[in-house]
């Protein structure tokens, strides 16, 4: 009852069966540059010298076995190989395809519909790097972030902070009360497409302002001692750090799902206009 | 005034619940004069007082309904109007609302005295009163006054309440818990812990407890009865606790002394003993026959058979009891011709372990077991095997095979005596090979069925402990050596439950004992330079604290937790001096595990001070696993969450394969240092599924795999008993194809997903994970898993991977 190949636990998926793939994807790029290289065709190199038509038919048949991944992905029946094998040759086949393409052009692009079906490949290809290096930076972060807390049990210690915080905050002022009322709530901004791209500081204005007042509660004629400021300022922190840990993991959880629906969408797009290279390239012959 | 005329009957029956309603039926079928008179406003009082939509179960399975009445599981309400039914169409005289004091006289001139009527005169009387008898009550001011009650009919009834329920047995938790969906609980128990109930009610107020569900308020008891609120007498002192309903499940006093003031002895003081019955069911007192629950039988199908039994005989027809064409054909093969009182004689005579069971037990016992003849030279259960059967001996002699180990004295096992009890306990394979010596014929007995009777009889259960103790320890210090060697440390030796977390020993205590480990795993630590290191665990079977008893002056050197509910057997440590310098073998035994845990326990303290070598394993890492339940897996589903991207590949796989249900949930799961263990089953090595199936529907594979067969009947007693929570109860629905099915369901042709739990024609039936026995490839989930982050293997595997570095570091560093 062991797992597939004591060996194969928990290893990477880039180094499945010892990088088979990538060895073999390493041998058939290397093999097309060195056709390429000692190919003497009677035109300048491009996609109708024989080579030419040859590395088209190949990278045709790549793009196809490629895209079947997305079909492959959602069989669950036996009596196929792990999909980790598969996932494992799509990468590195995904690689060579870029070169073997772009020797298929003989580095001649006219800006026209092939060029089209080049470009959306070579997006396709770097939507799948964008990918791959997702995959290998952020699994650790996502958990190191949520360090084994339940997702939903972070949303939960959030609420129960803020409830935390105004209760205690009944204490104070009512400019306290009014900051600390505007720092807990509803967390603004909410999560978002900008959070992609950018990083916020962990303290908010309004939490900010909310701490810089109770600060300034400990010094003037009516100074409160700091064991009577400290919780709530420190429930106000944590409850800002938890923020943040739940805008990372989300975060995370977006750039570890969403980058896949670009990938798609482009292969989808990349198909079609391959179909429309494929088809012209026959009416022009 | 004139004298009234006395009514007589032939048959006074008492109590109008299965029992006597089945002999109601059975007597006003065949003509018989009768009188069925029932205490409550209306008949089968007990079943009535069942909670509103309780599902009744009809067992136990293998057995005939004999009886004209219908009875199949179902609902209350069902079974009660056909017994209605039923009883209305044959006629039976039923006289409600009629409360029997006291029975006099003796056969053919019975009075039984009817509380506010007229007494009726019988010439025999059948009591089929149960096991109910009167509610007891709470006996304060003003419980009379709306805020109490002693029933609970609807949970349903009451939503957004405050309700505290007083008592601590099964009625009061398993009131709390169908409250505790809609209403603010509170339970109030006088002792410090629940002890009473079932098994399944224990594990299921300890969960509700453990989640908030419902407060609990220990060593309390109410002593006053306000407006909307009760005050309780707790150890702190007073405590006011509003609520706007009480419900009190105190129990109820057992009319025994009713049943002594008829005449009826009991058999002794022991409140569970039942009166001493003929097999036809007569009490000491002739013409007095008793059935149902007070004669042992709490099950509905028995009480209805007896019933019919007794009145089938009162009328004159000579019947069998209702299992008797069972009985016969299941002796038959070993017993050919002859008639089965004969050969129940025969059996009791030759098994000591069960001469404290009356008649009616030991039918009821052969009708579970297997006679067996083993021919000489056959092999009855093979070591490594997952069988957990228990066999007595009746005729012939086993041996011991040792072919594994040759040399020492032979071990043979003879009539009278039994064996394959280690598999009642801890639920691990065999540890030998049994053999027949000589022609066997030997009597096999399921698991549950001596579990069961080990706690209700008492000569089974000291007979198995006894043998357990002296197995376990013979096994553990010397199992080529004669097991006389070691009665000495059996008599210095007990058995002691731990609940998780609790020590068995703490570092720097003195070294008085040896302890083996009966059921469930132990964590061992060790306070090294202030911090507290993990040395690893111990599993079930193996023994420690041995080290401390070669050296006399010596102390704990760690710290022995139970990771899990365990139970270790504590012997003496004099008695193992004692045993060590009588029998040499046994200190080398010792002294090679000493050595053993040296080295283990130098790597371990290595691993912990250079988190960077690679194989380094945070300390914390392995107290979480065992406590996730991976310390009694054998197979275990771990993530590791440093390749794990969430893309639920694993679930989908599984449902996908399984009917539209997965059996396993990722997300949900606790992780630790990147090692995550999802909601998936462990396949544990004593499975807390099996121990309360009513149908024994699951069973360990060859291979090792906990399935659940199709016999399941969605009780849900798997569900609740499993403390990893990976069962659910799902109809299944249309099995989901693969990627052109994905396609429909994107494109909205077809519902997103496969419903599981709502809805559904289908009879809901427990599932969980299988291993994909069925599916062939092996676990759909890792196979499915695109980066390698999900890992199916046995722990010992694992953890062995960990420790020599073949996996990445476990340390998260972002």
């Amino acid at each position: 009852m062991s797992g597939s190949g004591s060996s194969q636990i928990h290893r990477p998926v880039l180094a499945w069966a010892g990088g088979y793939w990538g060895w073999r994807a390493g041998l058939a790029t290397a093999a097309a540059i060195l056709l390429y290289l000692v190919d003497r065709p009677d035109e300048p190199e491009n996609g109708g010298t024989a080579l030419g038509y040859a590395l088209g038919v190949a990278g045709l048949g790549l793009i196809c076995w490629l895209a079947w991944f997305g079909i492959r992905k959602r069989q669950f029946g036996p009596g196929r190989r792990p999909l980790e094998a598969w996932l494992s040759a799509h990468i590195y086949l995904g690689l060579a395809l870029i070169v073997v393409a772009t020797l298929h052009t003989g580095f001649r692009w006219h800006g026209n519909i092939h060029t089209l079906a080049f470009v959306l490949m070579v997006l396709v290809i770097a939507s799948g790097i964008f990918g791959l290096l997702i995959y290998l930076r952020y699994p650790v972060r996502a958990a190191a972030n949520l360090g084994g807390a339940d997702r939903r049990k972070l949303v939960g210690e959030i609420v129960a902070l803020d409830l935390e915080c105004r209760e205690k905050a009944l204490e104070f002022d009512d400019r306290a009360l009014a900051l600390v009322r505007a720092a807990t709530g509803a967390v603004q901004p909410a999560p978002g497409w900008s959070d992609l791209v950018r990083s916020r500081p962990v303290l908010s204005a309004s939490t900010e302002a909310a701490i810089a007042h109770l600060r300034g509660l400990l010094r003037g004629e009516a100074a409160l001692p700091p064991d009577v400021v400290l919780p709530l300022v420190l429930a106000l922190t944590r409850r800002a750090t938890l923020v943040e840990r739940a805008r990372r993991d989300f975060r995370y959880r977006l750039l570890l799902t969403g980058w896949r629906s670009v990938h798609l969408v482009l292969s989808i797009g990349l198909l079609v206009a391959l179909v429309v290279h494929v088809v012209v390239v026959f009416y022009d012959w | 005034m004139g004298e009234k005329s006395v009514q007589h009957v032939e048959i006074a029956i008492i109590g109008s619940g299965p029992a006597g309603l089945s002999a109601a039926v059975t007597a006003a079928k065949n003509g018989v004069s009768h009188l069925l008179l029932e205490r409550a406003p209306q008949l089968a009082d007990t079943i009535f007082k069942y909670q509103k939509g309780k599902a009744v179960m009809a067992q136990p399975m293998h057995l005939p309904l004999v009886a004209d009445l219908p009875f199949e599981a179902g609902s209350r309400e069902a079974i009660l109007a056909a017994w209605r039914e039923r009883a209305a169409a044959f006629g039976v005289c039923l006289r409600c609302n009629a409360e029997v004091k006291t029975i006099t006289g003796s056969l053919g001139a019975f009075t039984v005295a009817i509380e506010g009527q007229e007494p009726i005169a019988a010439s025999r009387v059948v009591l089929a009163i149960g096991l109910q008898g009167n509610l007891r009550r709470l006996g304060l001011a003003g419980e009379n006054r709306g805020l109490v009650q002693y029933q609970l009919d609807d949970p349903d009834e009451y939503r957004n309440e405050r309700i505290m329920v007083i008592g601590a047995g099964d009625s009061a938790i398993e009131n709390a818990l169908a409250l505790a969906g809609h209403n603010d609980v509170s339970i109030v128990n006088r002792a410090a812990e629940f002890l009473r109930a079932q098994p399944g009610n224990l594990v299921s107020i300890e969960r509700a407890l453990r989640r908030g569900v419902i407060r609990c308020y220990f060593s309390a008891r109410p002593v006053r009865l306000e407006d909307r609120a009760v005050v309780l007498m707790t150890a702190e002192g007073e405590v006011v606790v509003p609520c706007d309903r009480v419900i009190a499940r105190l129990g109820a006093i057992p009319p025994r002394s009713f049943v002594e003031s008829c005449g009826i002895e009991f058999p002794s003081k022991d409140p569970v003993a039942v009166p001493e019955l003929s097999p036809a069911y007569e009490s000491n007192v002739p013409g007095l026959y008793i059935v149902g629950a007070l004669a042992g039988y709490n099950l509905i199908k028995q009480a209805i058979n007896q019933g019919w039994e007794v009145a089938e005989r009162l009328a004159g027809n000579a019947v069998e009891p209702a299992d008797q064409t069972l009985l016969a054909g299941r002796l038959a093969e070993a017993y050919p011709g002859v008639p089965v009182d004969t050969v129940l004689e025969r059996v009791w005579d030759a098994l000591p372990m069960f001469y404290s069971l009356t008649t009616l037990q030991l039918r009821d016992l052969m009708l579970d077991s297997v006679l067996h003849r083993f021919p000489a030279g056959s092999v009855v259960f093979r070591q490594g095997d997952y069988t957990n059967s228990l066999f007595n001996i009746i005729e012939g002699r086993v041996r011991v095979d040792r072919a594994a180990e040759p040399g020492g004295p032979a071990i043979t096992i003879g009539p009278g005596r039994f064996f394959g009890e280690l598999g009642l306990i801890s639920g691990r394979r065999r540890s030998v090979t049994i053999v027949a010596d000589t022609d066997v014929l030997a009597l096999e007995t399921q698991r549950r069925t001596v579990l069961r009777l080990q706690r209700s009889v008492r000569s089974v259960k000291a007979a198995l402990d006894r043998v357990a103790l002296r197995r376990m320890i013979h096994n553990s210090l010397g199992p080529d050596r004669p097991a006389t060697l070691f009665e000495d440390a059996v008599a210095a030796a007990e058995l002691i439950s731990l609940d998780p977390g609790a020590p068995a020993i703490s570092e720097g205590d003195p070294c008085d004992a040896l302890y083996i480990v009966q059921r469930g795993s132990m964590t061992v630590t060790k306070e090294i330079g202030g911090a507290r290191v993990s040395l690893g665990f111990i599993a079930a079977g193996q023994i420690f604290g041995e080290r401390g008893l070669l050296d006399p002056a010596a102390r704990r050197a760690a710290t022995v937790r139970a990771a899990v509910a365990a139970e270790v057997i504590r012997v003496e440590g004099e008695a193992i001096r004692r045993l060590m310098a009588a029998e040499p073998s046994v200190r080398e035994i010792f002294q090679q595990a000493v050595q053993h845990q040296f080295d283990a326990s130098v790597e371990s303290t290595i691993l912990h001070g250079l988190p960077e070598r690679p194989g380094a394993v945070d300390d914390e890492v392995i107290p979480f696993l065992v406590a996730q339940g991976i310390g009694e897996a054998t197979n275990a589903l771990i993530i590791d969450e440093a390749l794990c991207v969430g893309c639920d590949n694993c679930e989908k796989a599984c449902a996908a394969t399984h009917g539209g249900i997965t059996r396993l949930h990722r997300e949900a799961g606790a992780s630790f240092a990147s090692v995550k263990v999802p909601i998936a089953c462990r396949h544990c090595e004593r499975p807390h599924c099996m121990s309360d199936c009513p149908v024994d529907a699951i069973t360990r594979a060859p291979s090792g795999e906990v399935l659940i067969a199709d016999t399941c009947i969605g009780c849900g007693n798997c569900v609740r008993d499993c403390p990893y929570e990976v069962i659910t109860l799902a109809a299944e629905t249309a099995p989901v194809a693969g990627p052109w099915d994905w396609l429909r369901r994107s494109l909205g042709l077809a519902p997103l997903h496969a419903s599981s739990t709502d809805g559904g024609a289908g009879h809901k039936r427990a599932v969980k994970c299988d291993l994909c026995k069925d599916v062939g490839g092996g676990p759909a989930c890792v196979r499915a898993c695109p980066t390698g982050a999900a890992a199916r293997l046995a722990p010992e595997e694992y953890l062995a991977l960990v420790r020599d570095g073949s996996l990445p570091n476990r340390r998260a560093t972002p």
